[in-house]
Order: structure tokens, then C-alpha cells, then sequence
């Protein structure tokens, strides 16, 4: 921990430097506009700057893991979409994974190219209403979120032309998907992902450059590669702070191995909020990459091999992970001849991510704090779970 | 008794338009933001408040007189360790200051002319008045966020002070010029040194280099003084929730929110008195009362552009928004008022060649140290380039 | 009629103004009683013409010197504001002779002058000629004035900034 107090300026010095002015401790949350959820910040301040925060969690507490322990395999699917409710699609894809290893089952070719269609359109829509309301954080009053909203829509009819959920999908089976696409759904989704640039270009041409944007952003809630690393970091923010590890390069799961795409990572060691807005900016233009690669090869063909709805897997442990937008997620299963796991563990990126939230805060703004939490990309109900 | 009546004369129709003005920039400025995010806005609430509005909505026109409504019958809630008594307060000295200034603005109603003797009374000094009562609103922030005992009332009230205080001195700086250059602090003697002129604007002062500098001086600190976005940090919603009003509902709510937009008016309407020719506009000659509308108009693009504004830019952080005050805005200013010196002694020589090298150089000094200014603060910030891993 | 009654309500204020300042505990209060002596002063100099006195009463009194106090009784107490501390006053008999002896002297002049006469000559208020008063004779006292505030001013922000310390040097206790 010793780069914590490095990020941060040392405290001692500056308070007996002036008047000794007392804290104001601030419990920003529960109910906050800006706490995306039901989270709180129990805030010290100096002035307006932050000397302590302790995050407090547990308010969306719905015990998903021993509720999972106590149902089949199948049965808790539905359940995984409650998870990270922006990006159910990702999570029913992590769990599949990790059933899979545990059934040995073929999954179909269309089936394959599907669910990367859809985990894409997934980081799409995430990151797009992460930068909408990371923008709005910093006050700009709805306006980027709007737009970005109006992307998220389109996306979001998508889904639920496919799987007749806009948000709770539950999409994904064990060997496969639910059922198949309709019929000219590619096309209208080729439709979406061609336009989707010309949005792209439009956002940053606002945002990416504007001073006001720059001057919050930038060197603000700085996070060494060192730090996140031993903090276990992934996804988007562990690539702001420098480092290119991305498991879809490294695990190369399901069939990404076949498309091409790149890594965007940040070329220094700073890890700003700036960086975290920017690599998300450049990866969704990646996943179009992805996603237009995709939609040209996919071809006709089943999509659910032949898996059985009740099974009783051989005792065995199996983790099923991916990159979900937010980061490492991973769900570990010990299998012990039931039909129900034995043991359930969801491995939540939001929540991992979020435990470097104080060191980041440290000597910074209030108002800082608030855009810090917006740039880790938070959702409550996978940190409470 | 014709006092008294002539007093109410001049001030009750200030006291109808105004908050009626109100009623509509609320509706504009909702529609308008609106349309700016790619919504539709209030278009449910027609005129005669009808359930079936949507037949008569008439664009949501009736939405402010909802609204209104709702607020007046909405329960009065005073948390339980406020300051009731400063709780009361500060609504209503909030509305006060903002209601008193409009009084000097040189608006001149037909029905006003035989009151001569009332507005007499005050208009000598009035530039000044209006400073010294704008300041008030600071007052009522504070007291607003101090009487609430709410950490988010008392941050938002804390922010508020700093930051009012420190724009006040941009603001009165910038309206110096003018002052300078009319030689009188007389509303109504700077809106008349601006009318005639080439083409309505020529004598306005927005179109010299010190005017234009000071106007733009002038609209930033105001756009702070008023609280309005990026300046909204003492009503912060991302961070401080509502800032200073969090605790209040209800009427008192509606009070505040009245003497924001009352404010803004005010303020505009200075503007407009100092830089953009008061009620100076085509037609003067044939209808005089038009000088009126011509007035409300330059206030209604003033407050265009707030609305405008609000709707582009995220908010800057306090140590930011400090630091552009006193290290941008006020030494452009004090050089403004420097600039605008010489070209008032320059320009009595009455001779076209000083004139232009005088506007040159002019424009060029305050551009030169405008860029200067802004180099020296930027803060150290770039777009950044981003490796790719295959 | 009317001046009469104003004056009368604007002084009461003014009094009531002055005794809750003195009077308050809390400290919030007690400022903002105070200020509202300063607004009913600048009420009473509006009365006599004096419109840019009563101005920059408000300006200078209310805007910057009552927040001030309110800058300071924030960075000082707890921002709260509420404090039950009484001041113990001793020696308030001697307070009172003072107060009483400042208020016989700022009434010399008009005591002087007694019996009042019949007719005074009424100066012409002007923003105008007050300008060019201070313009003209005044200007050097004017500058001079301002070269003292700056100094004044500089000598507060050195004064506030104390001594800087050194990474890892001891603060003086």
C-alpha cells in the first residue's frame, strides 16, 4: 500500500499548515444523485477536500450466490441478469462458460458468433451510458446522457427483438443460446453498428477535447499500474493505468481468437479519469471492428446444441471467466453430483474495482470524489450482488 | 397621498411582469433544454388547465401555471434542527434584492413619464445601487444553507459566498467602463448616450474593443453571480444534491427559484443598460413604448444564451472556478479599465486616424493579454494519445 | 408625513438591530442582526439625499464587511454556528460611561449650536460633486488611502500565510 499514500499528498503537513478548521464529515449516500445506486461515501472533508472516505455497500444485499447454491444449474441463469443489469448478455456468457466446463457440450458454430455479436453490442451499451452519466457527473446536466441514451436505445431494441428483454435477457443456455435471431435481425443490427461511428465521431468531437472536460479530468483520482494491479484491477480501468491485459486476447474464450482487434491501453502511468473515459471511448470503436467482422461471418445453423435442461455434473470445480465491459468476470462453481452447485462465486468486477476508491480519493476535491466514482463504473447490484 | 400613489404606479407594474416572465422563461427554458438533449419537453399542460390539454396545449404553455400550483399547495417541510426563523428568511431575502434592482433599470413604461420625481430620487446613482443590492443575494444563499443544518446546504452556502464574492469585483470592474466612458452613473444617461449612432448599434458599447471586453467580462461574472451552469456549484446537483436549498419544498422552494430568474433579469437587464443600448431599437420614433420590448428582447437573448450555455457545458470545480476569477477575469478587467482610459482621451481629439489606431491597438492589447492570461493559467492539460495491444 | 414615518421606522429598526447584535449569542444571528442595522443606517442616509453614502453603506458594510464575519466565524467555530458560550463582561460600568461619553460627543456639535436655526442652508447631493471633490482637492488623500488598504491588504495575505515549513521541519508549537 505504499503507493496509496504516494497518490496522495500527505495530510499531517498541509492541516497544520493553516488554521485548524475542523472536518465535515459527509455521508454522501445512500440517497444521492450521483452514487449510482444505493452506495455510500462516508466522507471526511477539509474544506472541500477529501482526508478520509469509506465506502459503505450491502444496501442491494439479495444473497444471489446462496440462492444459486439452492437451485439447479439452469434455474439460476435468469438470476445472473440481476447482476450487472446494463450487461446481462456479458454475465449470462460468463456463468455459461463456466457450466460448460463442467458438462462437456459441443456448442454450435451460429451459437458462437451470436453471443460475441451480443457481448459486443453489450460493451457498446455499457460504455456509452458510462460516459453519458460520467459526463453528467461533472454537471453537464443530461445533455451527452440523452445522447447517449438515444444509441443505448437502439441497441436495447436489439436485445429485445432477440430475446424479448430489453434488460434482463436471459439469452444464454449451456450449449448455446435460448433460441435464433429473427428473421432480418442481423441486418438491422449491421444497420445499427454501421451508424454507430458517426455517433462515436460526434461524442468526441464534444467532449474528448473541450477544456472544461480536460481540466476536471485530467489528473484527477490517478492510479498507478503498481496499485491496480496488487488491487486486482481489470477491464477498462486496469488498461487506463497502462497495462494491456484484456481477457479476450488472453484466454481467447469462446471464438475471439478469430477476429481481429486491438487493445487500447494508456501510454503512461498517470491512470486519470481522463484515461478511464478516453480507453472506453476507443475500445467501443474496437467492438464495432469486432462486431462488423462478426456479422459477416456468421452463417446459418442451429444455435443450442443438445443440452440437457436438468444435469447432474460430475464433482468438479470449474471458472468460467470474460471480459465483460466493467472488467474480469467470473463465476467459480463446485460441482458435487446434485443438480444444484455445491458452491457458487461470482467474481464481480464493479465490486473489485471499487476497493481502490479511496485511494484515489485522497486529497482530492469533493467534487472530484463524485466523478471518481462515476469513472470506476459501478453498478450496485453486481457489487452487492 | 399621490406619493404613495405614484409609487405604486411605477413599481406594481414591475412587480406583474417581471414574475411573469418568469412563468414563460421557466416554460422556454425547459423547452429549450429539451430540444437541445433531443426531448420534447412540457407539451401536456394546456392553456385552461384542462385534463384533456392535449387538444389546447398550445406548446405546454400551462406547464408554469402548474407547476406553480403544485408548489403552492406542496407541504412546507423545516427539518426538525433548522433555524425556522432564518429557514423563513432566506427565501423571501433572496426575492427582495433581486426585486428592488429591477427598479433601476431604465425601463421606460408609457405611464411612468408623469413620475418624474419618483424615479428621480434614485436614478443618479443607480449603477452603483445595483451593485451594492445584487451583493445581497449572497446573504440569502448563505443563510439559506446555514439555517437548513443539512452538510449539503452548508457546503452549497460556503461555495456560494466564496464564489459571489469573487466574481462581484470582475462584474463591477467591467461595468466601469462604461461608466467611464458615459461619465455618469445615471441608468438612464448611459442608455441615452448609446442610442442614435450608425445603423441603431453604432454607439453601442458592445461594438468597441474595451465594451466588447468588458461585456464578455461582464456576462461570464454574471452568468456566477446568478448561479447559473458552469457557475453552479453552489446548487451542484451531481455533488451537493441541491446545494444551499436542499432542505427546502414547497413555496419557499418556489421563492428561490423566483429570485434566481428574477436575478437573472436584473442582470441581463444591466447588460443590456451597459453594453447592448438599453431600449435603443428600429421604430423608437413612431411608438416610443416599443424601447420597452426592445428591452425585454435584448434581456430574453441574454437569458438565450444562459439557457444555451446550460445546456452545453459541464460544471468546473471550485479551486478551477476561483482561480479563473481572480487570475483571468480580474486582471483583464483592471487592464480593460486601463485601456478604456486612454481611448477616452484618445478619442475627444476628434480626429478619424486616432480613432482607428486607437481601436487597433486597443483590440490588439486586450487580445494580446486575453491569449497571455490564458497561457499562463491553462491548466497543464492535452489530449492524449493511446497505445494499441494486438 | 411620510419622511417622518419613515424615519422613525428605519431608527427603530437600526436600534433593534444594534441591541440583538450586541445581545446574541449565537454568533450567525448576532451578524446577521448587524446587518440589518447597516441596512436600516443606509435606509436613514437615503432619507437625507445622501444616496451615495447610503450605497456604499450597503456595499462596503454589508457586502464586504459582513461577510467577512461570516468568513471568519466559519474558518473559527464549528460551522455550525452554535456556540453557548457567554461572555463573561466585567468592568461593564466602565463600558457604559464610554458608551455614554462617545454618544455626548458625536452630539457636541448640534448641543453647540442650540437653539437650532430657524432655516438650514440644504446642501444639493450629488454623486457628481463628490466625484469631483475627491477628483480634485483629494486626490492625493485618496491615493494615499488606497497605497495604505494595498499595503494593508499585502500585509494581511503575508500575515495569513505564515511561515511556509519545510518538508519533514517541525511546526512550531
Amino acid at each position: 500500500m505504499s503507493n496509496a499514500t504516494a497518490t496522495a499528498p500527505n495530510y499531517e503537513l498541509i492541516q497544520r499548515d493553516g488554521l485548524d478548521t475542523g472536518l465535515l464529515e459527509i455521508s454522501m449516500g445512500p440517497h444521492h444523485p450521483s452514487t449510482h445506486g444505493v452506495f455510500r461515501m462516508d466522507v471526511k472533508l477539509d474544506g472541500e477536500t477529501v482526508v478520509d472516505l469509506q465506502p459503505v455497500f450491502g444496501y442491494l444485499h439479495r444473497n444471489h450466490e446462496k440462492l444459486a447454491e439452492n437451485m439447479s444449474y439452469l434455474s439460476s441463469m435468469p438470476f445472473t441478469d440481476r447482476l450487472d443489469y446494463f450487461n446481462s448478455m456479458t454475465n449470462n456468457w460468463a456463468y455459461a462458460l463456466a457450466a460448460e466446463q463442467l458438462i462437456e457440450i459441443e456448442i454450435p458454430e451460429r451459437a458462437e458468433y451470436l453471443r460475441v455479436i451480443m457481448s459486443e453490442l453489450t460493451r457498446l451499451v455499457n460504455h456509452v451510458s458510462l460516459v453519458g452519466f460520467f459526463v453528467n457527473d461533472l454537471g453537464a446536466l443530461g445533455t451527452p446522457l440523452l445522447y447517449a441514451f438515444r444509441e443505448r436505445e437502439k441497441i436495447l431494441d436489439l436485445f429485445e427483438q432477440a430475446s424479448g428483454a430489453r434488460m434482463m435477457c436471459n439469452y444464454f443456455r449451456f450449449g448455446g443460446l435460448r433460441n435464433d435471431v429473427p428473421e432480418g435481425w442481423l441486418d438491422r443490427a449491421r444497420e445499427v453498428v454501421d451508424r454507430f461511428p458517426k455517433f462515436l465521431d460526434e461524442y468526441e468531437k464534444l467532449l474528448c477535447e473541450n477544456e472544461i472536460i480536460l481540466s476536471r479530468t485530467q489528473g484527477v483520482g490517478n492510479l498507478s499500474k503498481e496499485l491496480a494491479i496488487s488491487a486486482g484491477i481489470t477491464g477498462p480501468m486496469l488498461r487506463a493505468s497502462g497495462e494491456s491485459y484484456d481477457i479476450r486476447k488472453v484466454d481467447r474464450y469462446g471464438i475471439y481468437d478469430r477476429f481481429q482487434f486491438r487493445v487500447p491501453y494508456s501510454e503512461g502511468d498517470v491512470g486519470d479519469c481522463y484515461d478511464r473515459f478516453m480507453v472506453r471511448m476507443l475500445e467501443m470503436r474496437e467492438s464495432i471492428g469486432i462486431l462488423k467482422q462478426a456479422l459477416d461471418g456468421i452463417e446459418d445453423g442451429p444455435v443450442l446444441g443438445n443440452a440437457p435442461k436438468v444435469f447432474k455434473p460430475k464433482p468438479a470445480e470449474a471458472y468460467g471467466r470474460i471480459e465483460a465491459p466493467k472488467g474480469e468476470l467470473g463465476f467459480y462453481l463446485i460441482a458435487d453430483g446434485t443438480p444444484k452447485p455445491y458452491r457458487f462465486r461470482v467474481r464481480p468486477p464493479s465490486f473489485i474495482n471499487l476497493t481502490v476508491l479511496r485511494d484515489m480519493c485522497l486529497g482530492q476535491k469533493v467534487a472530484d470524489a463524485v466523478i471518481i466514482l462515476g469513472s470506476i463504473d459501478i453498478v450496485l447490484g453486481e457489487v452487492d450482488r | 397621498m399621490s406619493l404613495v400613489l405614484d409609487i405604486l404606479i411605477a413599481t406594481v407594474p414591475l412587480l406583474v411582469i417581471f414574475p411573469t416572465l418568469f412563468a414563460f422563461t421557466t416554460w422556454l427554458e425547459r423547452k429549450a433544454l429539451a430540444r437541445i438533449q433531443n426531448r420534447v419537453g412540457p407539451d401536456k399542460v394546456g392553456v385552461p388547465l384542462t385534463r384533456y390539454g392535449g387538444r389546447f396545449s398550445l406548446f405546454g404553455l400551462g406547464q408554469p401555471m402548474a407547476d406553480g400550483i403544485k408548489m403552492l399547495f406542496k407541504e412546507n417541510i423545516v427539518p426538525r434542527d433548522a433555524d425556522r426563523l432564518f429557514h423563513l428568511l432566506a427565501p423571501i431575502l433572496a426575492l427582495i434584492p433581486a426585486m428592488l434592482v429591477l427598479c433601476f433599470l431604465p425601463l421606460e413604461f408609457p405611464w411612468t413619464d408623469s413620475l418624474k420625481p419618483v424615479q428621480a430620487f434614485l436614478l443618479d446613482g443607480a449603477v452603483i445601487f445595483f451593485f451594492a443590492i445584487t451583493g445581497l443575494n449572497t446573504l440569502a444563499v448563505f443563510m439559506a444553507g446555514w439555517a437548513s443544518r443539512n452538510k449539503y446546504s452548508l457546503l452549497g452556502g460556503m461555495r456560494a459566498i466564496a464564489q459571489m464574492v469573487s466574481y462581484e469585483i470582475p462584474l463591477v470592474l467591467s461595468a466601469v467602463v462604461v461608466v467611464m466612458m458615459v461619465g455618469d452613473l445615471n441608468a438612464k444617461e448611459i442608455a441615452d448616450f448609446q442610442t442614435g449612432g450608425k445603423w441603431i448599434v453604432g454607439n453601442w458599447f458592445l461594438f468597441t474593443p474595451w465594451g466588447l471586453a468588458a461585456f464578455v467580462i461582464f456576462f461570464i461574472a454574471s452568468l456566477a453571480e446568478t448561479n447559473r451552469s458552469p457557475f453552479d456549484l453552489p446548487e451542484a446537483e451531481s455533488e451537493l444534491v441541491a446545494g444551499y436549498f436542499t432542505e427546502y419544498s414547497g413555496f419557499k422552494f418556489a421563492l428561490f427559484f423566483l429570485g434566481e430568474y428574477i436575478a437573472m433579469f436584473a442582470i441581463s437587464g444591466l447588460a443590456v443598460t451597459l453594453f447592448l443600448g438599453g431600449g435603443a431599437g428600429p421604430g423608437l420614433d413612431a411608438a416610443p413604448w416599443l424601447s420597452v420590448v426592445w428591452f425585454i428582447a435584448k434581456i430574453f437573448v441574454l437569458i438565450g444564451v444562459m439557457i444555451w450555455l446550460r445546456g452545453t457545458l459541464p460544471r468546473l470545480r471550485v479551486d478551477q472556478l476561483m482561480g479563473f476569477a481572480w487570475k483571468f477575469l480580474l486582471p483583464l478587467s483592471i487592464l480593460n479599465i486601463l485601456v478604456a482610459g486612454f481611448a477616452w482621451h484618445a478619442t475627444q481629439q476628434d480626429s478619424k486616424t486616432i480613432t482607428v489606431v486607437t481601436w487597433v491597438i486597443s483590440l490588439a492589447v486586450l487580445y494580446m493579454t486575453a491569449k497571455g492570461l490564458n497561457q499562463l493559467n491553462r491548466a497543464k492539460v492535452r489530449p492524449r494519445n493511446y497505445r494499441y495491444a494486438e | 408625513m411620510t419622511e417622518q414615518i419613515a424615519f422613525w421606522i428605519l431608527s427603530a429598526v437600526a436600534v433593534l438591530g444594534a441591541l440583538v447584535a450586541v445581545r446574541k449569542r449565537n454568533l450567525v444571528h448576532g451578524v446577521f442582526a448587524l446587518m440589518l442595522f447597516f441596512a436600516a443606517l443606509s435606509g436613514l442616509f437615503l432619507l437625507l439625499l445622501a444616496e451615495f453614502i447610503a450605497a456604499v453603506q450597503i456595499l462596503v458594510y454589508i457586502g464586504a464587511v459582513g461577510i467577512l464575519l461570516l468568513f471568519a466565524i466559519m474558518l473559527t467555530e464549528r460551522v455550525t454556528g452554535d456556540d453557548d458560550r457567554r461572555i463573561t463582561s466585567r468592568g461593564w460600568f466602565c463600558g457604559v460611561v464610554v458608551a455614554v461619553a462617545v454618544f455626548f460627543v458625536l452630539l457636541l456639535p448640534p448641543i453647540q449650536q442650540w437653539p437650532a436655526p430657524e432655516t438650514v442652508p440644504t446642501p444639493e447631493p450629488s454623486v457628481e460633486k463628490l466625484g469631483q471633490r475627491l477628483m480634485n482637492p483629494y486626490v492625493v488623500t485618496l491615493e494615499v488611502l488606497a497605497l495604505l488598504l494595498t499595503a494593508a491588504l499585502i500585509g494581511a495575505v503575508t500575515a495569513a500565510q505564515g511561515k511556509r515549513l519545510a518538508k519533514g521541519e517541525e511546526p512550531p508549537e
